[in-house]
């Protein structure tokens, strides 16, 4: 549990992160309690403002740089790849931020009902794994074919 | 909702607000973090995530309604401010008038 505080802002590390440590020894891990935790590293994000500025500088620049590719027709291929790649990572950020709050949402809701919740969280992500690898081996069988 | 616990003007957190209930628990005493999640637990009968307890704890210290006092890194314990004490008593005389309003008109005519 302790890389989850990786996700945390460093100044709130550095403030809570013994104490929070000292907190997550007594808990029971569960599904729910890593989502709890997951959202907290986003609350704190939010409350901070803090998404690293060298993290953004750095998007923003390889997008520039992409951009000044995809014009050029040399780097023309590059400059998409490094488009779609940023692209791609903001989806699967925003698309995990979401599944998060959706989780957190629904344990406000559920919270007398834990067990069944973490049932329903344990059976959504067997169900989204097993569709992702069915769907895998499907196009691989039709390539084959 | 996210209450803004800066002004006092704010509208009223609700009786579930992970806030709140951090205020209330630290005016029986001061807590460090797993203490008030039993706390809570006792009096509101919902457990708090340590996410969420401490997204609260942040907030509360912020807007200085809170305070850390002397204690083990590991259970640092927190105590409520005067200001705290303050806020604490605006927001639940809100709530109390809502709860009285509820009550008087359940009582038979």
């Amino acid at each position: 549990m302790r890389w989850l505080l990786a996700l945390y802002p460093r100044a709130w590390r550095d403030r809570y992160g013994e104490e929070f440590e000292g907190l997550l020894e007594q808990e029971r891990v569960t599904p729910l309690l890593v989502m709890n935790v997951l959202g907290g590293a986003l609350d704190a994000r939010v409350q901070s403002r803090h998404w690293g500025a060298p993290s953004l500088v750095a998007v923003a620049a390889i997008q520039l740089r992409g951009v000044s590719m995809l014009t050029s027709s040399r780097f023309r291929r590059v400059g998409l790849y490094t488009g779609i790649g940023v692209l791609a990572a903001a989806f699967v950020a925003l698309f995990v931020a979401a599944i998060v709050y959706a989780v957190n949402l629904a344990n406000d809701l559920f919270h007398r009902n834990r067990s069944i919740f973490d049932a329903v969280v344990i059976l959504t992500i067997a169900i989204v794994i097993s569709g992702l690898l069915s769907s895998g081996s499907g196009s691989g069988s039709k390539s084959k074919a | 909702m996210r209450i803004n616990w800066t002004d006092p003007e704010s509208e009223s957190p609700t009786w579930s607000d992970p806030g709140l209930l951090v205020l209330i628990s630290l005016a029986g005493g001061s807590k460090h973090g797993y203490a008030m999640v039993e706390d809570i637990e006792r009096f509101a009968g919902h457990h708090l995530g340590p996410g969420t307890l401490y997204g609260a704890i942040a907030r509360l210290e912020k807007a200085r309604l809170i305070e850390s006092i002397e204690g083990p890194p590991r259970r640092r314990p927190y105590r409520l401010t005067a200001q705290g004490v303050t806020v604490l008593r605006s927001h639940l005389a809100k709530l109390q008038a809502v709860a009285g309003a509820a009550t008087v008109r359940l009582e038979p005519e």
